[in-house]
Order: structure tokens, then C-alpha cells, then sequence
């Protein structure tokens, strides 16, 4: 079936949905619902005729229901906010406030009425959901301005909710990675273009509720293998109402971090927070009462950092003793100055400090947000929206000049969106439609723009002290410590700054950034409620996405020199795959000519490379075209008993960049198309029952079952259909300049001398392309997940419930890039899997061709590959908890909501990035690469952290006309992650090989910490409210408590390469011998240790505290 | 001293497949992986050979090693056993089926327990490590010799368990290229022949015999590395290299040649369960191994020792006024102690000459033999390279060689 028969499917369904009779209201993801019963007092039937008036600040004008035969009631389209509801039968007339409606909910409100009484209850909704199985949180502003939230944007808040944790790159979802998650800003999806991270960091003080779901969700969401974080926006309303906020914290408030134990270097530095303060208003009230409401809010923040580069040098001063104790360190004592650098109890060297220089430099984060609501009448109702996030930063770095170390980065994250909400025929039908825009953009340069043309050399194995001396020369009395062999110089037998790897930087910023991409979305979706064997709540709707990245590759100068030791450079350029360019006389591009660089695609003019390298690089246009279409029921067989069942169906069509298109690829063969990868038949199925033993909606207990498959982001258009490449050049450095070398007298000669065109051409002594063919798999399916559910809540006391739940997450399918011929070719694939017909249909493929024919062999090869897929292990990722739950909603002056999970999270496949190697390339980081990176890899996985119990709550004190004070704890407890041991592979690099089963080193320590915050509130005159806060984070991190906490230690068990011991423990370990590199031989001696394995590599920040205001009306 | 560690179980896994059983779901239950060894039973070594490795971009390294060991890349296990030339069997890889206890191969290089100021420069001594010992017991006993004081424990052990020397102090271990918490060196394991006289002697873990004679193996080239899998086919990359666990030997002087040979394991090499070292029925694992069979099922020839090339050919003419040199080749390293047993002899006197033999280590395979005095013009000789001539593991030759030549007369 094609995209244009699917479309049209779907189009039929949604409008038999739209023509169906009787009463249609829903919740969506900008909007809630009030459900419930009336019920006759006399005759204990239902309340027919009753008619129902809504009514709220959030809401312009009144929202009305006529309550029919059934007794039953549902209105929908309601945002967030506290309501109003009116009962009026016959003579009777009912109100019922405190009602608290929250997006993507529905509150059940039951009223028991009489023809002729009046009363007025403030007894808010059940707190329980009883149609719903979906996991989640809903956060409104109670918990945002009452409960200690370090991070002052929406994704601080995300981790409130049981199942979720740090991952290293952001909040991790029932056992998925973060990058699996899907953010949303008013029905706008704003997850990261490129990698899938957060998009709009949106401040929370403009947010009005933060839905946090965690699994178990409807047909209507997709996209998403991990959680969703649904954020609804303030709004205005028929009053003027405003606020001004202001925070402010720095390095003064907190307590100095504990040092982390680690190899030094002679250039370190050190930050201090000066200034981290935030101030902005935001203000919403009506242009025409009712009809045109306006919500606008700004909040700059501004971070000052000094930035202390510290210069250091070893020293000899210290022996062992007989005792084999240390001696003191004593310079003059000729015993003592051995010739032998010093070094601690680690096994560090002992450096000291000679020198400093401070730098400061600003981030400033500007937050903004706009917002229109239009009611063009109750049942015709829009909403746009703006907001954004500008932030501009200043990098500073130590290893070089700033030139080439500290960078200038501005950012912008920003989203629209225009959405549409009608009700027809009585309020029975509802359409709603969507339009979003979400824009990134991100630049980074030189703090010295005039370098930016530049190229960056990389010095490594040099003397630091001399590097210093050549290029700033300036620091010299900072510095001059480090000079070996002055008068100053104490250790006169020992190199008193030598460099071991990190090297020093000079000349230009090297890699430079100027990206930007977009994200155009639209959604239609339309709702219909329909009485037929008891209520049907069936939705609809349809979806696209368009999504499109711009990153060009840019050096500075075009290219970037590394020089290592005294005799080699590497020069580094990035290169474009290109059609072969000279061919041998059997068709095969001959060397050198696979490669085309981007200078010789711009001036065509047939020079060499060399002479054009100077050209700058050209972007790189991804694109990915997504759709969807979702129909849901959700079946009210007994009051008590609902059936919910739902199907999804997602397409995803991944680009080739716009200039490849068109071309040849001189790897595979194949011609590049416009789709680079096209993943249909992604059917996603969904089904809950619940069902309600009180029936009194006070309880449910529920089962759900559904499929969910990711959504790609566009790394991999960048990466793997743009054309990546990059060429290293080795020279060597005596064979440069006509043979006469480069060193120059002191000793830090132009390494670009090497290449210089005026100067006679220097011989490469090694040229490495890298750079791969990319195959897509035949027949490659969706990577999805599937999950069971099983649990049930009940509400113990009004505004309270308790809940316990069973969660089962098993990976299905995956996609990544793996290779069987060494990475010379990728294969964008499902590992593991290559199914038979797909097989047989290639084979019948080359059958048809000609014997012999470049087009049969090309088809052969492929096919070997693809058959090659079946050998890489299958994905793994089983996630199991066992979660109990207790919310308590803000009411009578208190909120507490909790949590305890035991869950574990093991498998081979960790998710959408690797935490061993820290790469974050979704869908293509090296986990399959090659088959020797599999070992191992079953166990543990690194979000595995079996116990958590979350514990939050706030409790006002009225102090009637001396205001109010409200104090407000945050706990979180958590089992350490899983701790493996990591070796270098021969030619992928550190990181890479699981020495021994993963995780079965042991486990970092158990974390423990709180949060506190004091607020102090005043009405002042004229409705004017002001509050001062005071927030104390990380209170368990004093040292007379349980000091700085360890976050994670070294895995890194080996620098040197080396295989997996498959099947092995921490003993085999010793035995390990190291191979060489690139060639895999084994070289027969014991790997070196690194000395820091197994300690701490990060601690969580130290105590701080901030202190704010915020003035309200 | 750490508890060893056991082999890591997901048992989480275990309860996935139980819950999601009940619901009618299920897991993903074949958790197993291309790379795993095979754990069940004893550990097999199976007899096969290979002698070249192509390494990376299909470069053809001349190795020339002999691989035992089980996998399926290898040639077949059931063809007919190679004969290999000793000459070119400088490298013997002996690939397990799965992981044997590193402990029971090699032994960690100790300090001398001294703490003192010298401690790098005192005389290493040679301990296993205990069972058990851990990466972290290791880096307690290494680095800097302070920091052994309050760390170090039982990881040097001597013979009889002693764990501290005359000065009462740790022993340490050899860690000083780098410092980095690891042993520099490990070595072949020597075991005790005799309990009762602690003598170490040169009988490792394994051993390699031919006819009878007992191999001798390089044990500072050698080496036990756990690391590597049985992936089908061979990782990339590493070709050959990355299959593994393999036990490396390097005999000390090539094999003997025209033998036929063996490899065993002493009852101590054994597997994380006990089980010794085996070689499958018939060459095949999944035939498993019959009791008390052990490795005796190896067996493999080696080729006959013979003379590969001379400088001079029977029946040639040869100058005799300049000092005379020969020169032969062989196909296997040549014992330099039987040099002396080549004869060259005058036809018609039978009167022998002098002569001086010489050989290199660096290329065991020639000999030279020279005659200072020279030759007499116009005579008859006759050379002979006896069998008494052999490889140094005492492989005589093949059969005898006999060159008969003669020398032209002088030049006037």
C-alpha cells in the first residue's frame, strides 16, 4: 500500500469518527476533561436533563452539557487550570468548586442532585483517572514554585516522577535512554533536531503544568520508546494578572567541591561562579473580555564565571624511606632530588602550582514566551503560541591561547504553534487542528573572531613550558616555573612540564559550528463520543512532520594540524565521498581518486587537492519526512469496566543530503537517491482495561499492553547519508620543506610548512580516508519496544491515592550501523535479523542478471552483506519494575507525592547512546560496528539502579495577617549504577571493548540526598502578593552528613587495546595481554592498568543555595 | 583477598521470563551470544592446523604458526595431520573452547620484599598468583613500595605460602614499566617436579614432546591471554588473532623434526570447575572427550630433517687456490654441537681435512664450514653431512648427504 492509499484509509476513518452522533468532549494534549454521573437523589437514577455549567479563569467564556439518558457527562477541551461547575435540575441548583483539571486528563465528578435543594461543596475530583492506563505526573504550579527544583527550566522537574533518572545526557524513562524521549511545548513536538535531546529548555516559571508520562499511553502519542514530557503554557485570562520573579545564586552560596583524585596536567583550571541571576516578569489578561486574551513573559539569565587557569609543574623532592614511608619534600637535599618525579599514593604525579591567570566570561540565557487566545465563540476557539530560549555562552578553555581554546557559542531553541479547537452539531463533534514550528539553531566561533580563518594545530608530547614561551609569551612570569634548566628551576633533573596527551592548542578555534535545522509539524485530530453497548470515546487523527538540518563541517583554515612528539604531523581535512574520478582499465577507481574534497566540487578546477584547499566547506542538508495516523476507542462497557484499544501507524522517510542526491556512490555502487531509508509498516497497537471495584471511581485496577517505536533523529541524515568523511595526512616532519625540516630554532616551526604550495611538495608518509559505504537492509523494520503493565490505585482519602503497578519493557528490533568487512561498509540495519523473503528476493534479483555484469556483482556483494547481518547478536533490553506510589494533591495547605521502585534494567543494548565511550549518535554509535565489540555486553545495563524512592511534599503555615510560610523537602534515594571494565580496541579507540561481562565489577554507592526550600508569603494592598524564598540543595553532600557524593568512577580498566575475555571475571583480568594497535596482533605483555580505575571521576555538586522573590497580582 | 567473583546471571532476566510468561508475553530468552565460549564441560583443545594469517586489507603475514583449537575457520579438523617444517614452526597457538584458569599458567614477577630505597633493583622472583586474587589485590601489592605497607596481602606467596621474606614486610610486585597498579610481567607458570625439595624446574602448565623428547619453550615469549572468542567467522580486524582464549608457545629451538608429537596439560590446568584439559573423539566437540583421554589424542608429524641447499654440488669443479668455504642449508634450525660430524675427506688418501664450522643463532638454518688451508689442485674430494647431523632437539637428518667434487688446477 503507498502513502497516498494510507492517507486516504485513514481519511475514511476519521470521518465515519467525525459523522458519528451523539456527544463528543476529550482530553488532548493541551487540554483536559471533566467526566462523571449525576444521579437523581430521590429516585437514585440518572439525573436526566441536568444541565451542566463549567466555568474557570482558565476559560474564556462558560462551557455548557446537557446530561442525557445515561446520566453520564463528559466535557471536554478544558485547559489546565481550577474550575467551576454548576448543577442545575429542575428547580435544584448544585456547585461544586476546587476542581482541579489537568492536560491529557480526565477528573471524574460525580453529583448526586435533587429537583429542589441548593448547595455549595468545594470537594474537589477523584484523583484516581478510571479510563485511563497511562503512567504519569502531572506537575502544576503548586509543585513548581513550593517544592526545590535545582534547575530552573521545564526538564529539572522531569525527574519528580517514579521510573525516571539521570542517564548523563538527560532523563532516562522506565529503562530507556534519554535520547528515546519526546518533548512537548504546547501540542509542539520540540525534541532535539539532531540528536534527540531537549529541545526548548522553556523556564518553568511560564509553564502552567508539566505532564511527565512514563508509559502505558494511548494510540494518540508515538514517537517515543522512552517517556514524554507535555508541557502546557501559561495563559492569559479575563483578569490582568502578572508576576516578577527574580533568583539568585553563585559560588559564594555553596561549599567548595572535593577534589577528584586524577592524573594532572601542567595547565588546569578552575571556575567560579560569580553571578547566576535571573530576572523576568510575565504578564496575561484580555485585549476583549472573553474573546482575545494575551500571556507574555521574559526572563534573562545571566551566569559570570571566573575562570582561573592555573599553571603547574612537577616536582622532585620527595624518596621513600627505609620505613617505606614518604619523605618530606625537601629540594635542596640532593638524597631527595633522585631524578624521579614525585607522585601520591594513586600513583599521580605530585604537581605544584607556579602560576594563574583569570578569565571571566557570561552565558545569558534569554527565555521568552508569547501567547494568543481567540474565542471566536465557545465552540470555535485558537491559540498561538511563542516561545524561545536565545542563550549565548563564552567558552573559555585552558590548553592554548584563547584563540583556539575559548569559544563563542549562541544558541537558539525556539517553537510556534497555531492550533484550532471547533465544536459542531451541538458540541457532539470536536476537530482539533495543529501547527508547529520548532527552529535550533547553533553557532560556534572564536572569542577572537579575527582567528576564525585560522587552522589549529594540536601539540601533544611537547614540552608545555616551551609551548608557552612561543605563543604566550606574555604569562611568562606566570609561568616561567615551568622552564627547565633556568635559575629558577629546582628539579633540574626531571622535565618539570611535560606533556602526555592532552597537548596545547595554537592558532585558530578548529572545529567551528553554524548549524541550524526545523521542525515543521501538523496534526489533525478529531474526537466523537458515541452510546452504543455502553460509551464509546473514539479518537482520531493524522500527523506529519517535517524535519530538515543544515550542518555544514567547518575547520577553521580549512583544515587542522596535530603534531605529535618532535617528527610527526597529521593534517585533517574533511573530505566529501564522491563518483570515482579516474578509473583503471578494469573499472576500479584507481587510489586517491574515491575522494573528492570539498574545494575541488566548488572551483572544478582539476588542480590537486592541495592547491584548493583553502575553500570553505559546504553544508550538509539533512531531511527526514515522518507521518502517522492513530484511531482509539476507549470502551465503557460498565460503569465500572473500560475497555481501551487503539492502533497507530508510523512511516519515517530518512534523505540523503540534497547535494549528494543524484550521485554515485564510489563504495557501494549504488546511485543516491532522494530516500535514503524509508521504515514503514510501523503498526503500534495499544490495549488497557480497567476496571473500578468501589465503583465510585475512587479506584482501578488496570492492565495495558502496547508497542512503540522510535523516532530517528537526524544525526544519522548527517552522518551516514551526508557524505561523512575526513582525510589524515601524516607527514613526516624532517622530510618537510625540501627535506630541510620544520623545526625552526625554537622549535615549534608551522607545521602547514609541510604543505606549503610555494615550497617544494612533501611526501605523505601515510594517507588514512575515513570514511564508509552505507548500505540501508532491505525490508529494515521500525525500532520498537513492547510493554505490559499491571497495577491499580485507590483513593484512601479525598485528594489521595496510593498506587502499585508492574512494569515489563522488552526491546524488539533495533536499528544501527554494523559492518562485516572491517567498517570498509555500514549496513543501516536491524541487527540480527535478515529475513528470508527479503533474501530470496534479491537472490532472484541478481538471478535475472547477467553473469558477470558489474550490476550482479555489486547485487552479490550486497547480498553477502545483508546475509552477514544474522551473525551480530540480537538486541537485548529487558526492563521489570515494581513501583508504589502516594499523591497527595495540593490541598488544605499541603502536598506530598512519593515514590519507591524496585526496577532493573539488563540487556546488551543500552539505547540510543553509549555511556562507555560517551557517544551520542542515535541509531548509529558503534555498539555493532564490528563483531568483536558484542562480547560482553550482556548484563547490567548502566541505568540499571534496582531501589529508588522519591519523596516530595510542601506544607503552608497560615499565619493570617503575618502572611504565610511555607516550607517545601525534596528526598531522593538510589541504588549505585553498575560499574564494568573497558579496554581500548585495536583501532576503534578507548572505551570500546567489554573486557569482562558488563556491570559485574560491582556497583557505585547508594545516593542520597535532599532539598529544602522556606517560603515566606505576604499580601500587600491591592491584591499584590509577594514571596521570598529560600532554597538549600544537596543538604546530604555536608560533610558532616555523608560529604560529596560519588556520581560515577572510572571504568576504564585499560588504556592500552585489548580483547574481551568472554565469560570472564575480575581475575582473568590479569592476564589480559595488550594487542597492537590497528593490526589486532597480540603482543604477549599485560596490558597497563590505568591507575585511576575504579575511582570516583565526578562527585555531585556540593551544597548550594538560592535565594529569590516573587512579586504577584 | 577478594571472593571470585562468579559469573554474572541476569537474574532479572529470569524474572521477566517468569512474569511475562504468566502474561502470555514473554522475553527475549536466548540471551546467548556469537561470542560466547563454550562453558559446558571440560575445556577441549582440538587438532587443527593452520600456518598463515592474513591480517587487515588481506596482507599475507608468513607466520607460519600452528594452531590448535577448535574453530570452524580453521581448516578441517578431520583431514589428514600436517607435516610441518620444523624450521618454520616458531609460533604454536593453542585456542581453548573456553576459559582455563590464568593461575594455573602463568605466575606474576615478585619484588624481593625488601621496602627499601632499592626495592626496584633487587632480583624478581617468580610466584603464582593465589585463586581468587583480583586486579585490586595486584594494584594493593604494587606501585610504590609505601604503599604496600597497609595494603598488601598474600599475593606473592612462595612455595611453601611464606608471604613475607626475612624482613617480615610484603612482598611486592613487579610494577615499575609504568607504575599503573599492574604487573609488568607474567610468565609461564614452572611447577614443582618434587614437593619435597621446593626445586622449580621448567615443567609448565603444557607440554610439548616429540618422540619422546621434551620441547623446550620460550618462557619470556610465551604467554596465556584469556581474551579473544570463537565468533563465526573470525572478528575483523585481527583475523585469526582474535580467537581465542589461546595459550602461546614458542619452542626455544623450533621442534625436532621427523617425530611425531604431542601436547599435555598437567592435572592443574583446569577450567573455573575443575575439569582438565581435553581433546574431543575424532575431532569433534560435540562428540565431547572420553575419560582420562586428556590431549594424548594430539598428534601431529613434523617433516624430516634435510639438507635444503649446498654451496658446492656433487660432481662439481672448484677453484683451489682461495680459501674454501661451504655452505649448507637445512630445513630446520641445525644443532651447532653436531657440526663437527660433516666430513670432508681426500677420494684418494681418505685423509681428512680441517676445517672450521660456523654458525649463526640469528639464522640457525645455515652452516658454514671453511678450510683455511685451502684445497689441493687437481684432487678429489669427497664431503659428507652424516644423519649424526641434527636439529637441536636431537632430529637427525633424513638421510645422509654425500658431495663428491673436485678442484681444478691452479691458475698460472
Amino acid at each position: 500500500m503507498n502513502l497516498k492509499k494510507r492517507l486516504a484509509s485513514f481519511g475514511v476513518l476519521l470521518i465515519l469518527i467525525a459523522w458519528l452522533p451523539e456527544k463528543a468532549f476529550g482530553q488532548s494534549a493541551t487540554s483536559g476533561a471533566i467526566v462523571g454521573k449525576v444521579t437523581d437523589k430521590s429516585s437514585g437514577g440518572p439525573a436526566i436533563g441536568t444541565t451542566i455549567i463549567v466555568t474557570s479563569p482558565a476559560l474564556q467564556g462558560e462551557q455548557t452539557a446537557v446530561v442525557g439518558e445515561s446520566g453520564r457527562y463528559r466535557i471536554g477541551a478544558l485547559p489546565p487550570g481550577n474550575y467551576q461547575m454548576l448543577f442545575l435540575y429542575l428547580e435544584g441548583k448544585f456547585t461544586r468548586k476546587g476542581i482541579r483539571v489537568s492536560i491529557n486528563s480526565a477528573a471524574t465528578v460525580n453529583q448526586i442532585v435533587s429537583a429542589n435543594e441548593e448547595s455549595v461543596e468545594v470537594t474537589g475530583a477523584r484523583t484516581i483517572d478510571k479510563d485511563d492506563t497511562t503512567q504519569k505526573l502531572n506537575l502544576g504550579r503548586e509543585y513548581l514554585e513550593k517544592i526545590p527544583i535545582p534547575g530552573t527550566n521545564f526538564d529539572g522537574a522531569l525527574g519528580a516522577v517514579a521510573g525516571t533518572q539521570n542517564d548523563g545526557v538527560g532523563v532516562s524513562f522506565s529503562g530507556s535512554s534519554s535520547l528515546e524521549n519526546q518533548y512537548i511545548i504546547d501540542g509542539v513536538n520540540t525534541t532535539g533536531l539532531t540528536f534527540g535531546t531537549v529541545g526548548t529548555p522553556l523556564a518553568q516559571d511560564f509553564i502552567e503544568e508539566i505532564e511527565i508520562i512514563t508509559g502505558g499511553y494511548q494510540a494518540e502519542f508515538g514517537r517515543s520508546t522512552g517517556g514524554i514530557a507535555n508541557v502546557r503554557t501559561k495563559q492569559g485570562s479575563n483578569e490582568l494578572k502578572g508576576s516578577f520573579i527574580t533568583r539568585f545564586t553563585n559560588d559564594a552560596m555553596a561549599l567548595d567541591p572535593d577534589l577528584v583524585p586524577s592524573q594532572s596536567t601542567s595547565i588546569d583550571q578552575v571556575f567560579n561562579t560569580t553571578v547566576n541571576w535571573q530576572v523576568g516578569f510575565d504578564l496575561g489578561g484580555p485585549i476583549i473580555k472573553d474573546k482575545l486574551w494575551f500571556y507574555v513573559g521574559f526572563q534573562p539569565q545571566i551566569i559570570r564565571v571566573d575562570t582561573e587557569r592555573i599553571f603547574r609543574r612537577r616536582r622532585d623532592c620527595q624518596i621513600t624511606l627505609p620505613t617505606g614511608e614518604l619523605s618530606r619534600c625537601d629540594p635542596t637535599n640532593d638524597d631527595f632530588t633522585d631524578g624521579v618525579a614525585d607522585r601520591d599514593e594513586n600513583g599521580f604525579f605530585i604537581y605544584e602550582q607556579i602560576g594563574s591567570e583569570t578569565v571571566q566570561s557570561q552565558q545569558t540565557l534569554y527565555q521568552f514566551i508569547t501567547k494568543l487566545n481567540y474565542a471566536h465563540s465557545p465552540e470555535h476557539q485558537g491559540v498561538f503560541t511563542v516561545s524561545g530560549t536565545p542563550f549565548t555562552n563564552e567558552v573559555i578553555g585552558a590548553r592554548g591561547p584563547q584563540s583556539a581554546v575559548s569559544f563563542a557559542q549562541s544558541t537558539l531553541n525556539a517553537n510556534g504553534a497555531l492550533e484550532w479547537t471547533s465544536k459542531f452539531n451541538d458540541n457532539k463533534t470536536e476537530i482539533q487542528a495543529r501547527l508547529g514550528l520548532f527552529v535550533q539553531t547553533d553557532k560556534i566561533d572564536s572569542l577572537d573572531p579575527s582567528r576564525n580563518d585560522e587552522f589549529q594545530i594540536h601539540h601533544r608530547f611537547s614540552n608545555i613550558g616551551l609551548l608557552l614561551n612561543q605563543f604566550e609569551p606574555e604569562l611568562r612570569d606566570q609561568f616561567a616555573g615551568c622552564l627547565d634548566g633556568t635559575d629558577d628551576d629546582p628539579y633540574d633533573l626531571i622535565e618539570n612540564c611535560p606533556d602526555e596527551g592532552p597537548g596545547y592548542f595554537s592558532g585558530g578555534p578548529g572545529v567551528r559550528r553554524d548549524n541550524s535545522g526545523s521542525r515543521l509539524t501538523g496534526k489533525l485530530t478529531g474526537i466523537q463520543r458515541l452510546e452504543l453497548a455502553g460509551d464509546h470515546l473514539f479518537k482520531g487523527g493524522i500527523d506529519f512532520e517535517r524535519a530538515r538540518i543544515n550542518n555544514p563541517r567547518l575547520l577553521s583554515g580549512d583544515v587542522r594540524y596535530e603534531r605529535i612528539g618532535g617528527t610527526q604531523v597529521n593534517a585533517f581535512r574533511f573530505i566529501e565521498i564522491a563518483p570515482p574520478t579516474e578509473l583503471d582499465e578494469m573499472g576500479q577507481p584507481l587510489p586517491g581518486s574515491r575522494f573528492q574534497d570539498f574545494c575541488d566540487r566548488v572551483d572544478n578546477s582539476g588542480q590537486n587537492s592541495r592547491a584548493c584547499d583553502w575553500t570553505p566547506d559546504p553544508d550538509v542538508r539533512g531531511e527526514t519526512f515522518n507521518w502517522s495516523a492513530f484511531a482509539q476507542d476507549s470502551w465503557q462497557i460498565l460503569p465500572n469496566l473500560t475497555f481501551n484499544a487503539g492502533l497507530r501507524y508510523e512511516e519515517q522517510r530518512l534523505r540523503f543530503a540534497e547535494d549528494l542526491r543524484g550521485t554515485v556512490s564510489p563504495f557501494t555502487g549504488d546511485t543516491f537517491g532522494k530516500n535514503a531509508m524509508v521504515i514503514k509498516n510501523m503498526w503500534a497497537p495499544r490495549l488497557g482495561l480497567i476496571y473500578d471495584w468501589t465503583k465510585e471511581g475512587r479506584s482501578k485496577a488496570y492492565v495495558s499492553w502496547g508497542r512503540f517505536y522510535e523516532s530517528i533523529p537526524l544525526d544519522i541524515n548527517n552522518r551516514s547519508f551526508g557524505g561523512e568523511g575526513f582525510l589524515q595526512t601524516t607527514y613526516d616532519v624532517d622530510q618537510c620543506n625540501n627535506g630541510a625540516g620544520i623545526t625552526t630554532p625554537d622549535g615549534f616551526a608551522d607545521p602547514s610548512l609541510c604543505e606549503n604550495p610555494d615550497l617544494p611538495p612533501t611526501p605523505a608518509a601515510q594517507e588514512r580516508v575515513q570514511s564508509s559505504g552505507v548500505l540501508v537492509q532491505p525490508g529494515i523494520r521500525g525500532q520498537f519496544l513492547d510493554e505490559f503493565i499491571i497495577g491499580a490505585e485507590y483513593e484512601i482519602f479525598d485528594d489521595t491515592k496510593i498506587g502499585i503497578a508492574y512494569e515489563n519493557r522488552r526491546q524488539g528490533s533495533v536499528i544501527e550501523d554494523a559492518s562485516i568487512d572491517g567498517s570498509a561498509t555500514f549496513i543501516l540495519s536491524n541487527p540480527g535479523e535478515f529475513s528470508e523473503s527479503e533474501e530470496r528476493q534479491l537472490q532472484e534479483r541478481i538471478d535475472n542478471l547477467e553473469e558477470g555484469s558489474e550490476e550482479r556483482l555489486r547485487l552479490e556483494n550486497q547480498l553477502e552483506q545483508f546475509q552477514g547481518l544474522r551473525i551480530f547478536d540480537p538486541p537485548v533490553r529487558n526492563w521489570n519494575a515494581l513501583k508504589l506510589t502516594l499523591n497527595k494533591r495540593y490541598s488544605k495547605n499541603f502536598l506530598v507525592q512519593g515514590s519507591y521502585q524496585y526496577g532493573r534494567s539488563t540487556g546488551n543494548y543500552q539505547g540510543l547512546f553509549s555511556s562507555n565511550n560517551g557517544q551520542v549518535d542515535p541509531n548509529i554509535t558503534s555498539q555493532y560496528d564490528l563483531i568483536e565489540l558484542l562480547a560482553n555486553r550482556l548484563g547490567s545495563l548502566p541505568q540499571d539502579s534496582p531501589h529508588q524512592f522519591k519523596l516530595d511534599g510542601f506544607y503552608t503555615f497560615d499565619l493570617e495577617s503575618l502572611g504565610q510560610i511555607t516550607a517545601g523537602a525534596s528526598i531522593r534515594g538510589a541504588s549505585g549504577t553498575p560499574i564494568s571494565a573497558f579496554g581500548r580496541h585495536s583501532f576503534y579507540g578507548v572505551n570500546e571493548s567489554f573486557l569482562i561481562s558488563r556491570g559485574s565489577i560491582g556497583r557505585t554507592p547508594f545516593i542520597l540526598d535532599a532539598d529544602m526550600q522556606v517560603t515566606y508569603a505576604k499580601n500587600l494592598s491591592r491584591g499584590i502578593r509577594a514571596e521570598f524564598f529560600f532554597e538549600l540543595f544537596n543538604i546530604l553532600g555536608l560533610d558532616f552528613l555523608r560529604g560529596q557524593q560519588i556520581a560515577a568512577v572510572s571504568q576504564a580498566y585499560t588504556f592500552s587495546a585489548a580483547n574481551p575475555i568472554v565469560g570472564g571475571d575480575e581475575q582473568d583480568l590479569i592476564f589480559l595481554k595488550e594487542v597492537e594497535l590497528n593490526t589486532g596482533r597480540e603482543l604477549g605483555t599485560p596490558v597497563t592498568r590505568n591507575s585511576n580505575f575504579g575511582n570516583s571521576t565526578a562527585r555531585f555538586v556540593p551544597p548550594f543555595s538560592r535565594v529569590g522573590v516573587r512579586v504577584s497580582f | 583477598m577478594k571472593s571470585k567473583t562468579a559469573n554474572f546471571v541476569p537474574k532479572t532476566l529470569l524474572l521477566c521470563t517468569m512474569v511475562s510468561f504468566g502474561a502470555g508475553l514473554g522475553c527475549r530468552t536466548d540471551l546467548s551470544s556469537k561470542t560466547d565460549l563454550n562453558v559446558d564441560g571440560p575445556p577441549m583443545v582440538q587438532q587443527v592446523f593452520a600456518d598463515m594469517f592474513f591480517e587487515r586489507n588481506n596482507r599475507a603475514v608468513l607466520d607460519q604458526a600452528i594452531i590448535f583449537g577448535s574453530h570452524p575457520d580453521f581448516p578441517d579438523p578431520t583431514g589428514t595431520p600436517l607435516e610441518i617444517a620444523g624450521a618454520a614452526a616458531n609460533e604454536i597457538r593453542v585456542v581453548f573452547d573456553e576459559l582455563v584458569l590464568g593461575n594455573s599458567l602463568e605466575a606474576v614477577e615478585c619484588a624481593d620484599g625488601n621496602l627499601t630505597s632499592d626495592y626496584w633493583n633487587k632480583e624478581q622472583e617468580l610466584y603464582p598468583i593465589p585463586l581468587g586474587a583480583t586486579p585490586d589485590d595486584i594494584a594493593d601489592c604494587a606501585g610504590e613500595p609505601q604503599a604496600l605497607l597497609g595494603r598488601c596481602t598474600a599475593v606473592c606467596v612462595g612455595p611453601n605460602g611464606v608471604v613475607d621474606n626475612a624482613t617480615g614486610l610484603p612482598i611486592g610486585i613487579l610494577d615499575s614499566d609504568p607504575v599503573d597498579g599492574a604487573a609488568d610481567r607474567l610468565s609461564l607458570f614452572p611447577y614443582e617436579k618434587n614437593d619435597e625439595d621446593n626445586d622449580l624446574d621448567d615443567e609448565l602448565g603444557v607440554t610439548i614432546t616429540c618422540d619422546g623428547v621434551n620441547i623446550p619453550i620460550d618462557t619470556a615469549r610465551s604467554f596465556w591471554d584469556p581474551s579473544g572468542n570463537q565468533q563465526i567467522p573470525a572478528a575483523t580486524g585481527s583475523s585469526h588473532r582474535a580467537i581465542g582464549p589461546v595459550l602461546v608457545l614458542f619452542p626455544q629451538n623450533g621442534l625436532r623434526t621427523g617425530s611425531t608429537c604431542t601436547l599435555s596439560f598437567r592435572d592443574e590446568v583446569t577450567d573455573v570447575d575443575g575439569n582438565t584439559v581435553c581433546t574431543p573423539r575424532d575431532g569433534v566437540l560435540a562428540n565431547g572427550c572420553d575419560p582420562g583421554v586428556g590431549t594424548s589424542l594430539i598428534s601431529f608429524a613434523t617433516e624430516a630433517f634435510n639438507v635444503t641447499l649446498t654451496s658446492v654440488n656433487d660432481g662439481a669443479m672448484v677453484d683451489s687456490t682461495l680459501p674454501f668455504t661451504f655452505i649448507a642449508a637445512f630445513s630446520a634450525p641445525v644443532s651447532e654441537d653436531t657440526l663437527p660430524n660433516v666430513t670432508l675427506v681426500d677420494a684418494a688418501t681418505m685423509t681428512e681435512v680441517p676445517f672450521e664450522p660456523i654458525w649463526d643463532a640469528g639464522n640457525p638454518v645455515q652452516a658454514s664450514f671453511e678450510f683455511d688451508l685451502g684445497l689441493a689442485p687437481m684432487t678429489d674430494y669427497i664431503l659428507t653431512i652424516p644423519t649424526s647431523v641434527t636439529d637441536p632437539n636431537g632430529g637427525p637428518l633424513e638421510t645422509e648427504t654425500v658431495i663428491t667434487f673436485s678442484t681444478l688446477p691452479p691458475v698460472i
